[in-house]
């Protein structure tokens, strides 16, 4: 059951993942569009920064989980290898635990933020609350991420 | 609550060595220790060392830190009625700015603010127009990109033909010199702050107005602050340019005599330019109340009453529709 | 309950570089223990909203959008084919110099920096063109990993240079000349660099191994065709961005435009290529973006403790030669730089540090040149050295540790720099003098 549910949810963050990369090629093409257009025409596409702003936050925010999944957020391991087996996996129980806790913060205030925020763009007055609610979202994979991590670990444990 | 003692966190965006922190900040906070014979004390966090620029409101409101200077023309939207502080008009010192300021809180603008405590509010000093090439009418704005601090100017720049980019002033002087962008709207002191006489030499001088400003407190710090000390803060921070004398009108008319010994080309547009510039502007006024007024804001009320304010200080909005004047 | 904060931010740094040797992601441990810092500096609400609200500005802070741009122009060279053909050609050419290619990367790296401001971008974007090429021509991985954090750092001493336009800002001093003084340093700390490289080949030429089979002119003339199509790109988005067509921040995006058509058009762009050129560049966006979010927050609690003003005031309030005074300032960069970006870091120190420099008669523009080059210093020191993470998530399976270590040596070729332009300080400002007025 639990392997299940954990193969669904991480399905879940590759595909946020996947649809956060995709934002990659409007940025790109905005961005060369708006230059040709200019040195071309003399005019610019209005509001291609805030696009490009609010497209690189959808790509950030949605890969966070990703990226845990693919083992890309930087550590230095070699003490941890060098402990005593038990040990060595205590202490990654308590590292998870606090990064568990941060990331936590970033969810539930990534809510709250979010809610709060009656911002809009400065051209094209899109509101940012949407945008940043994608922080709770991201956040609250990455905690599903490292909640696995932590099962690992205790089994490890238990063993 | 006699003798009570506070210490209080100041937080600004400007530069350690700008003007804006070493006429008016220091002063002001060495003024709030002077009056209160060391019961209040304080850090100055300048440089935006606790937040970037945008984000000074929340640092205040959340209690980052217990006061601080915050531009509520950076965060579009969350603020609205108090664009009407940006609005084109011939304001040359900020003590006068702030005075007008604090009238329109007193009035309306209040509101926006109900969960902090505003110790002033400010519109800018005017903005120029700063470009890396000279710009002598409407036609050669077309196309330009010109940064903007918010709000009303961002207004502007679009009816005159230009494309405003909004982007935090520390990142304007590498985007000209790379020409990201062609030039920027903004006051003379900031332009000396940044440097940015260097790249963008050709000013053009029709006022812009300039960004909504002003000083909050967080407001569980100020319910905690003695009586007396809270009487000391509200006479020295009510209004930190008079108290200071700093960026007041004198400094004003010797920062322009230094822009231009620094070389900067100040351009007088000719009466009929500036008529049409100033006519684009005032079709900006009308959609903006038009705009708010669809949202339930009374924006025109704001507008009249802020050109009655302006004239009263003896000022010109040369943003308000004229028409607007007869209907009392 | 009355804390000292000085106290608070020293256990906090002690803290962060315990629980990274203790395995903990770099990221959430600075994010966690600045969280930590500015509970206790101020206040719960603060600090919980603090934290949210960092990680929200850093996702969406335009100039970030260089890192997934260029990185997908650099993954996208790479699945054409044309960094091969580049790097096949570099070997034949520099094949008598030891750790040619390392050099070559380095030379590569300067060129690049001399388009772009950003660090990050160059170390993203030739990390992904120079790692796989030095991989296969079985480079030491502290070599090539080494060379490549190094060469980003070039990006900020040859203009443009984001690091010159802070400090000018902050010392009132004219940015033009700033930027005109990085460029002779800048092109010695390129040279030390490649002393680095060469040296290493020679002390330790299993590192980067030679091919003795001579080559001869016309190998190397037929060579040269592999860096035709690569060398036209690289000119055309060169020349745009001087003669004004784009701007370095749209040059990813438009080089990255190009290799898309061009890749299509060879039907060298597959699907798995595709594929992995996006998965790479978000990755590695997310896990830069995210150290970055992390140094933030422990910024502002560093700045609360009032650790780097009291650090400053402290070694400017000795009485000795002011020589013994620029080294404990550079000293105090280098410790400083272990832990903040480099732009907090001159924030909240020059205040302290530039009236005592002035005081000791050392030239403003002068000493700009050496905080660019602690700024640089900055970038590849750990915990917090961004050009380290950056290449971290380039080089697929190279530990931190061994990128850590292949930095070291041009660490002190920096510092070797700084030493050299103390001795003859007019290698930084014989251009500015020359611009006059
Ligand atoms: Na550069
Ligand atoms: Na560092």
């Amino acid at each position: 059951m639990y392997t299940r549910i954990r193969d669904v949810i991480q399905t879940a963050t590759r595909v946020l993942g996947y649809v956060g990369m995709v934002f990659i090629f409007p940025m790109m093409l905005l961005t060369s569009a708006d230059a040709t257009y200019r040195d071309l025409f003399s005019r610019t596409i209005p509001g291609a920064f805030e696009l490009s702003s609010l497209m690189l936050s959808i790509l950030v925010l949605l890969g966070l989980a990703y990226a845990q999944q693919m083992r890309d957020h930087v550590r230095v391991t070699f003490l941890v290898e060098r402990l005593p087996e038990k040990l060595g996996t205590i202490v990654t129980i308590i590292t998870t635990l606090m990064s568990m806790s941060i990331v936590a913060i970033l969810c539930w205030q990534g809510v709250v933020l979010s809610l709060e925020n009656t911002q809009v763009s400065d051209m094209l007055r899109i509101p940012q609350w949407p945008f940043r609610m994608l922080v709770a979202v991201g956040a609250f994979f990455l905690l599903l991420e490292f909640f696995f991590d932590l099962v690992d670990s205790v089994r490890r444990l238990a063993e | 609550a006699e003798g009570g003692t506070i210490h209080l966190k100041f937080s600004t965006w400007h530069p350690p060595a700008s003007r804006e922190v070493t006429t008016v900040w220091t002063p002001m906070l060495e003024e709030l220790k002077k009056r209160s014979n060391g019961r209040i004390t304080y850090t100055l966090y300048a440089g935006g060392a606790l937040g970037k620029g945008p984000e000074h409101f929340d640092i205040v409101k959340k209690g980052l830190s217990d006061m601080g200077y915050f531009t509520a023309t950076w965060t579009p939207g969350r603020f609205p009625m108090t664009d009407v502080l940006s609005l084109a008009a011939w304001v040359d010192g900020k003590e006068l700015a702030t005075d007008i300021g604090n009238a329109m809180n007193k009035e309306i603008l209040n509101k926006e603010f109900q969960d902090v405590k505003v110790l002033e509010l400010n519109g800018c000093i005017q903005a120029f127009l700063w470009t890396t090439k000279p710009v002598r009418s409407l036609e050669d704005l077309k196309g330009m990109k010109i940064r903007s601090p918010g709000g009303m100017q961002t207004a502007y720049i679009k009816a005159l033909g230009a494309e405003p980019v909004f982007m935090p002033l520390g990142d304007v002087y590498m985007a000209m010199d790379t020409g990201t962008i062609d030039g920027l709207v903004t006051c003379p002191p900031l332009i000396l702050a940044f440097k940015l006489h260097e790249v963008a030499k050709h000013a053009v001088k029709a006022t812009f107005g300039c960004v909504s400003e002003g000083v909050v407190m967080n407001q569980k710090t100020w319910d905690k602050t003695p009586p007396d000390l809270q009487k000391i803060i509200m006479e020295v921070v009510g209004n930190p340019f008079a108290t200071t004398h700093g960026l007041g009108k004198k400094t004003y008319a010797q920062m322009m005599e230094e822009l231009k010994a620094k070389g900067a080309n100040i351009y007088d547009l000719p009466p009929d330019q500036e008529a049409k510039w100033f006519k684009e502007f005032q079709e900006a006024t009308k959609k903006w109340a038009a705009d708010l007024e669809k949202q339930g804001h009374p924006a025109k009320e704001a507008v009249i009453m802020y050109n009655k304010i302006a004239e009263e200080h003896g000022t010109k909005c040369v943003a308000f529709p004229p028409e607007w004047a007869q209907k009392k | 309950m009355i804390v000292d904060p000085v106290m608070i931010g020293i256990l906090g740094s002690v803290s962060v570089f315990i629980l990274i040797f203790l395995g903990m992601h770099i990221a959430f441990a600075m994010m966690f223990v600045g969280f930590i810092g500015l509970y206790i500096l101020c206040a719960f609400e603060p600090a919980v909203a603090a934290t949210a609200s960092t990680m929200w500005e850093v996702a969406s802070f335009y100039p970030y959008t260089v890192i997934p741009l260029f990185v997908i122009m650099g993954s996208l060279a790479g699945s054409s084919g044309m960094t091969r053909d580049l790097y096949t050609s570099f070997d034949k050419w520099t094949r008598k110099v030891p750790g040619g290619l390392a050099v070559a990367t380095i030379g590569a790296c300067g060129a690049f920096a001399a388009v772009s401001g950003s660090s990050v971008a160059t170390a993203a974007a030739m990390g992904t063109v120079a790692l796989p090429e030095m991989e296969r021509f079985k480079y030491d991985p502290k070599l090539s990993t080494g060379s490549v954090a190094a060469g980003g750092t070039l990006g900020f001493l040859i203009p443009p240079g984001i690091g010159f336009v802070v400090y000018g800002m902050l010392t009132e001093q004219s940015i033009g000349k700033l930027l005109i003084s990085g460029v002779l340093p800048g092109l010695l700390l390129a040279g030390a660099y490649a002393s680095i490289c060469v040296l290493w080949a020679v002390l330790y030429p299993q590192a980067a191994p030679r091919d003795v089979e001579p080559v001869t002119w016309k190998e190397k003339l037929i060579a040269l065709n592999g860096v035709k199509e690569p060398l036209f790109i690289f000119l055309f988005v060169i020349g745009g961005i001087y003669t004004g067509f784009f701007t370095p921040d749209e040059a990813g995006a438009i080089g990255a435009t190009i290799l898309l058509i061009v890749a299509a058009v060879k039907r060298k762009l597959t699907w798995p290529a595709l594929f992995g050129s996006l998965t790479g560049s978000i990755r590695i966006s997310v896990m830069v973006l995210m150290l970055v979010a992390g140094a933030n927050v422990f910024s502002t609690f560093m700045a609360l403790s009032t650790i780097p003003v009291q650090a400053a005031n402290w070694v400017t309030s000795f009485d000795v030669s002011r020589y013994v005074i620029l080294a404990m300032i550079i000293l105090i960069y280098v410790i400083l730089g272990c832990f903040l970006d480099a732009i907090s870091m001159m924030v909240l120190t020059l205040p302290v540090v530039f009236p005592i420099v002035l005081a000791l008669h050392f030239d403003p523009i002068w000493f700009g040149v050496v905080a660019v080059l602690m700024m640089e210093a900055g970038l590849i020191t750990p915990p917090m050295g961004l050009n380290l993470f950056t290449v971290a998530g380039v080089a697929k399976g190279v530990r931190l540790e061994t990128i850590i270590k292949g930095t070291a040596p041009f660490l002190g070729a920096i510092i070797v720099v700084a030493v050299i332009l103390t001795i003859y300080p007019n290698i930084a400002l014989v251009l500015p003098k020359m611009m006059g007025k």
